[in-house]
Parts: structure tokens; C-alpha cells; sequence
């Protein structure tokens, strides 16, 4: 009972998530990105437990510079930026890797069912409102949306902030996923799976969604990118909820108060980096699975300068004997 | 067959288009709460007492004046029929925050200064990503690939405000090389004048927007050209130019030109995109470009001008994704064939 109980948590190593999982480590960019991420996520985690002050309290003398007693110095409201940096991380790393969830499900769901039913009316209409969503930049949409909720004072909070990223940035996962597919549908095992009677639900979960990984995985970081610029594009624009404190309002405040004209580069470079490193570990995380999933882009310049050497050996002992002729 | 294929692309870029500037229609009466009181109140609200007893009467001629009688209680699908005669007339009628003035007009001066740091800083990410893309791709795994490509992710990851507020603050307030903001020196020239100097002056407050926009843009050339080239690379007929001794650097120039064709396609998916971006930086530059009014319009409750913003930036998504497609297919024709015979 023990030892059945015991194999069903042994980790399957042939499963092609663990084998996509083992080739992203394997990736010496990806694994940068991972520790960039554990780096912010740690830096957050901090910040939950133990703040040097209190990241509201507005007690302390305006636009101070970086010194001991406030390593990032002071805004213009008389916070100390240091405690509003380490409380600020986790929404906006939350809403990034939430979009990218919510958003690959929606581009599996869309895309696997417009490749499936290809040349149907099912097809037509979810690969049309693809395009729609792909031409039309959703952050347009999502300022529009925020423009017009303005007009009765509503702020977007974390949750419509989400609700509205989510939703308008799965158009590109969706478009790959269908062209992925169409040639998937005509292969041998799927269409004897389909003959031995499996559901179409179970043939998506077991052969089509394990055959895609790679892509999907991708996909989940380009997302969560979307997410964090819009997250960030929404604050610029004064469009976001003000009442919790997140590297958004940081900058936010910071571009009302014109730090950029005024030099008070500690105000909104440290949360600019912060987003910046959150975004650029997803997107090193991306290039790390790219290169997986595309082996043609793994970089083996040893083995390409060896040929182009032993090429030039060749060539050399070529002209040696024609010489000797 | 390629007209064919022209037109059927032209009707569905129109399709997508009538329904993206349909979502400035629906998206204002979807939402909950009474848009046109909050212009009303806006404009007169401060001093509602001074109107006395013809408050009414006020809001009428208000309406009548602004061009807002849409957001009265007519049947849907006639405010839905004017709300299109108004567009294809491209009248938004007057803008709220800059009130005589049309927002027509407000556009049409806007629009050249955006397109006045536009293309030119993509024509120049272009180039400068395709040649560092090159360079990464024939240096791949060493150290100038690392460099190269850390870098421009970095700089692409970074928002793009935020390296505008850190050129701003060093190249223009530390250091005094560029200004701060504006289209040129107001000091100096009170109006547009065709005169050389001014010339000088407009390029000159260019540099740091088409700087910002350029360190953004760059990563994306970067690794498609990088991408394109690798495989290329170590394809068999590059091997055979190498066993026939063809140097490395007319390979390379070969490689090169082949990955390029990808490229041309995203140009001007590429200029949609970068109209976005300078939609974000423009205010941050005081540049009165279409984005300096676009956030002005969002900040101020400005909801004719920002449809009409909103009008012109999918008119150029949609614009740049379809001409986009027609290069694809003049470079690609497999695909304006397979699209006529329907997959």
C-alpha cells in the first residue's frame, strides 16, 4: 500500500516536463534569469518579514539623498524609498507571472481548438478575434478602458489590472499554437488515438499539450513580459489604484514629482531596475528555452571553430601538394 | 493572383479596423456611470452657482457646443450610425481641454512631430540592431554575444519611460548636451519657420526622444537577426562555401543578407510599434507629439481627442500590419498562394 502510494510521487524522468525542465537548466542563460528571479523574489521576501522603516510613514525630511541612514534616501513626501522598495515587489512580479498563466491558458485553449477544428466556423471566428487582439496592441484597449472608468474616479485595481492584461495578451501564443497544431492533427498517432476512440480532451491533454511544451513554456515568460510592461504602462499613465504601495505608484509618484528634472535619480531608477530585472530574468528564462526547444540555436562555436580550422588544415595541405606538383 | 490575394488581405485588415475603432464606440457605454455628466461637471461644475436658474438650459448649449449630442438618449444604432458618419468625416469635434480648437486640428499638427522622431529611430535601430545581431550571431558563445545580447535585453526589459527619465536627467540636466524637451527653441523661433536654423533646432530636440526610442527597439532586431543567422550558419551550402576556401567575411556577408529578408517583413509591423512607443515617452519629453495629447487626454477626461488618438493609432497598427503582409507576400509568394487557395 506504502510502496504504491510511494511510486506515485517518484518523479518520472522520461515525462516531457521534467525533460524540458532538465534542457532549460542545462541552458547557461536560462539558469542566470532563475538566479536573477530567486535574487528579487528573496529581495521581496525580505521585505514582507522586516523593513528598515515604515514603508507609509511620511515622517522623514523631503529628497534626501542615498546615505546610511536611508540607503536610497527620501521621496518628496518624506518616504523612506528603501522600505517602499522592498514592500512594492510582489505585486508586480504576481501580476506578471498570473498574466502569463492566465494568458497561456486562454492562447492553449483558443489556439488548440482553432487547430483542431481548422477550416470550420469554430476556426474562423477564434482565429478573427486572434487577429483582432494581435493587431489592436491591448494596452491601447486597457487605456481606453482605464480613460473612461477615470470619468467615475475608478482607479484599476491588482485584480482588473490582471483580469484586463490577461485577456488581451494571449493573440500571439494563440496564432503559434494553431499553426503548431494543424500539422499535429494529420500525424499517425493522433489520428489512431482518435480511431481507437480517445476524446479529443484527452488526446489535447496527453499527446498535444506534451508535444507543444517547449513553445507553451515560452510562451508563459512572453506573457509575463507583457504583463510587467503593462503593469508599468498603466501606472505611467496614472491609470492604476494608488492605495498599496508597488514599484508602479513608486514611479508613478516619481514622475509626478519630475525626479528626472529635479536629480533625484534614487527616486525612480531603483524600482525602473527592479522591473527591468524581473522582466529581464523572464526574458532570459525565454531565450534558455528557445534554445531547447530549437536546437539549431544552441551555441556550439567550439565545435564550429574546430571544423573551420580543420577546414583551413585541408586547404592549407591542399595548396602544399598542388604546390609540389 | 497577387491582386487577389492584395484585395482578400485589404478586406480583412478593413474588417479588424472598422472593429477596432468600434471599441471607441462600445467601450464608453459599456462601462458603468454617465460619461457626459462628467464632462458637463468638469467644464461648469466649479461655479454651477454662477449659472443660477439656467443650469438646464447651460448644459444644452454645452452639449450642442462640445459635439457631444451622441451621448444622448437616441437609439443605439443611430448614435452607432453617426458616431461612424463623424469618423469617416475624421470630425471629433472641439477638444475638451484645449476647448475652441478641433481636435482634427490638434491631430494634424500632432501627428508630424510623432512621425518626426519615429522613423527615424527605426530606420536607425534597423540598422544598428541588424549589424550588432550580425556580430553577436558570428561571435556566438563568446564574449561579445554575451554582451551584446545581456545588454540590449537589458535595455529592452527596462521600461521605456524610465531610460527616458535617465537621459533626461544626465545627457540633459547634468550635463547640458541636449535639451530637456519641446520640438525646438521657443525662445528663439516663436513659429514653425522653413529656415535652416530652425531645421538644426527641431533635429536637435529629436536626438534624445529618437535615442530613447532606439535603445528600446534595438532588442528586437538584435535576436531576430541573431536567430536567423545561426542557423544559416551551419547550413550545408555555407560548409560548401567553406571547403570551396570563400573567405569567412564574404560568407558572413552572404549569411547576412539571407537572414535580412525576415527582418524586412517587421518593418513596419516595427513602425506600428514604435508609434506606441513614443506615445509613452513623448510626455516625458515635453514632445507635442500624438502622445503628449494622448496623455493629456487621459489625464484631463479628454474623450474627443482621445478618440481621435485612439482612431489613429489602430489606423496605424492596422495600416503597418497590412502592408507588412502585401512585402511578405512580394518576398514570400508561396504565401499569397496558399492564402487564395484557401489553405
Amino acid at each position: 500500500m506504502r510502496e504504491s502510494k510511494m511510486r506515485r510521487f517518484k518523479i518520472n524522468k522520461y515525462s516531457p516536463f521534467y525533460s524540458l525542465l532538465q534542457g532549460i537548466w542545462e541552458q547557461k542563460v536560462a539558469r542566470v534569469g532563475m538566479y536573477i528571479l530567486l535574487a528579487i523574489i528573496i529581495f521581496c521576501l525580505i521585505g514582507v518579514f522586516w523593513t528598515p522603516y515604515n514603508p507609509n510613514s511620511t515622517q522623514f525630511p523631503r529628497d534626501l539623498p542615498p546615505s546610511p541612514k536611508h540607503w536610497l534616501g527620501t521621496d518628496d513626501y518624506g518616504h523612506d524609498v528603501f522600505s517602499q522598495l522592498l514592500v512594492g515587489g510582489f505585486p508586480v512580479i504576481g501580476v506578471g507571472l498570473l498574466t502569463g498563466l492566465i494568458g497561456t491558458l486562454i492562447s492553449i485553449f483558443i489556439g488548440i481548438s482553432a487547430g483542431l477544428y481548422a477550416d470550420t466556423l469554430v476556426d474562423r471566428i477564434l482565429s478573427g478575434i486572434t487577429q483582432i487582439f494581435l493587431v489592436i496592441p491591448g494596452i491601447l484597449i486597457i487605456e481606453l478602458i482605464g480613460a473612461y472608468l477615470g470619468a467615475e474616479q475608478i482607479k484599476l485595481g491588482y485584480i482588473t489590472i490582471l483580469i484586463a492584461l490577461s485577456t488581451t495578451g494571449w493573440a500571439w501564443g494563440a496564432r503559434v499554437l494553431r499553426s503548431l497544431v494543424l500539422p499535429l492533427r494529420r500525424r499517425e498517432y493522433i489520428l489512431s488515438s482518435e480511431l481507437i476512440g480517445e476524446s479529443k480532451l484527452s488526446i489535447v491533454v496527453r499527446q498535444i499539450i506534451p508535444n507543444n511544451l517547449p513553445f507553451i513554456a515560452s510562451n508563459f515568460f512572453f506573457t509575463a513580459i507583457y504583463g510587467i510592461a503593462g503593469f508599468t504602462f498603466i501606472y505611467y499613465f496614472g491609470l492604476g489604484s494608488l492605495t498599496q504601495v508597488n514599484w508602479g505608484t513608486l514611479l508613478y509618484w516619481s514622475l509626478g514629482g519630475e525626479a528626472y528634472l529635479r536629480g533625484l535619480w534614487w527616486w525612480y531608477i531603483p524600482p525602473g531596475l527592479m522591473i527591468g530585472l524581473v522582466a529581464l530574468s523572464f526574458a532570459l528564462i525565454n531565450i534558455g528555452i528557445d534554445r531547447v526547444a530549437n536546437p539549431r540555436l544552441r551555441v556550439d562555436n567550439k565545435k564550429y571553430k574546430k571544423m573551420l580550422s580543420e577546414i583551413k588544415k585541408r586547404r592549407k595541405e591542399e595548396e602544399v601538394i598542388e604546390w609540389t606538383k | 493572383m497577387r491582386k487577389d490575394y492584395i484585395i482578400k488581405r485589404g478586406i480583412y485588415y478593413v474588417i479588424i479596423w472598422f472593429i477596432g475603432i468600434s471599441l471607441d464606440f462600445i467601450l464608453p457605454r459599456l462601462i458603468p456611470g454617465n460619461v457626459l455628466g462628467t464632462i458637463i461637471y468638469g467644464r461648469i461644475g466649479g461655479n454651477l452657482s454662477a449659472y443660477g436658474q439656467n443650469v438646464q438650459q447651460e448644459i444644452e448649449t454645452l452639449v450642442q457646443q462640445l459635439g457631444l449630442s451622441q451621448y444622448y438618449h437616441t437609439p443605439l444604432y443611430i448614435q452607432y450610425f453617426d458616431f461612424l458618419k463623424d469618423i469617416i468625416r475624421l470630425n471629433f469635434g472641439p477638444s475638451l481641454t484645449e476647448f475652441p480648437i478641433s481636435v482634427g486640428k490638434i491631430i494634424a499638427e500632432a501627428a508630424p512631430w510623432t512621425f518626426m522622431i519615429v522613423i527615424p529611430a527605426v530606420v536607425a535601430a534597423f540598422f544598428i540592431g541588424n549589424l550588432l545581431g550580425r556580430s553577436a550571431a558570428l561571435h556566438r558563445g563568446g564574449i561579445r554575444d554575451y554582451v551584446i545580447l545581456g545588454g540590449t535585453m537589458f535595455l529592452y526589459t527596462f521600461p521605456v519611460f524610465v531610460t527616458g527619465e535617465i537621459l533626461i536627467e544626465f545627457l540633459a540636466v547634468d550635463l547640458h548636451i541636449f535639451p530637456t524637451g519641446g520640438q525646438y527653441n521657443t525662445f528663439i523661433f516663436l513659429k514653425p519657420t522653413f529656415s535652416l536654423p530652425f531645421i538644426w533646432s527641431v533635429i536637435y530636440h529629436a536626438i534624445l526622444p529618437v535615442l530613447t526610442l532606439v535603445l528600446f527597439s534595438l532588442a528586437g532586431w538584435i535576436i531576430g537577426m541573431r536567430n536567423n543567422m545561426i542557423p544559416i550558419l551551419q547550413e550545408d551550402y555555407m560548409n560548401y562555401y567553406r571547403l570551396m576556401g570563400v573567405p569567412e567575411r564574404v560568407i558572413s556577408s552572404k549569411a547576412y543578407r539571407l537572414a535580412l529578408l525576415p527582418n524586412f517583413t517587421s518593418f513596419s509591423i516595427a513602425l506600428g510599434y514604435s508609434v506606441l512607443g513614443a506615445v509613452a515617452i513623448e510626455y516625458l519629453f515635453n514632445y507635442a507629439g500624438l502622445g503628449y495629447f494622448f496623455n493629456q487626454a487621459i489625464t484631463g477626461l479628454d474623450y474627443p481627442l482621445l478618440n481621435g488618438i485612439f482612431f489613429m493609432l489602430v489606423t496605424a497598427m492596422v495600416l503597418s500590419n497590412f502592408v507588412a503582409d502585401i512585402i511578405y507576400g512580394i518576398i514570400d509568394p508561396r504565401t499569397s498562394k496558399e492564402e487564395t487557395e484557401g489553405e
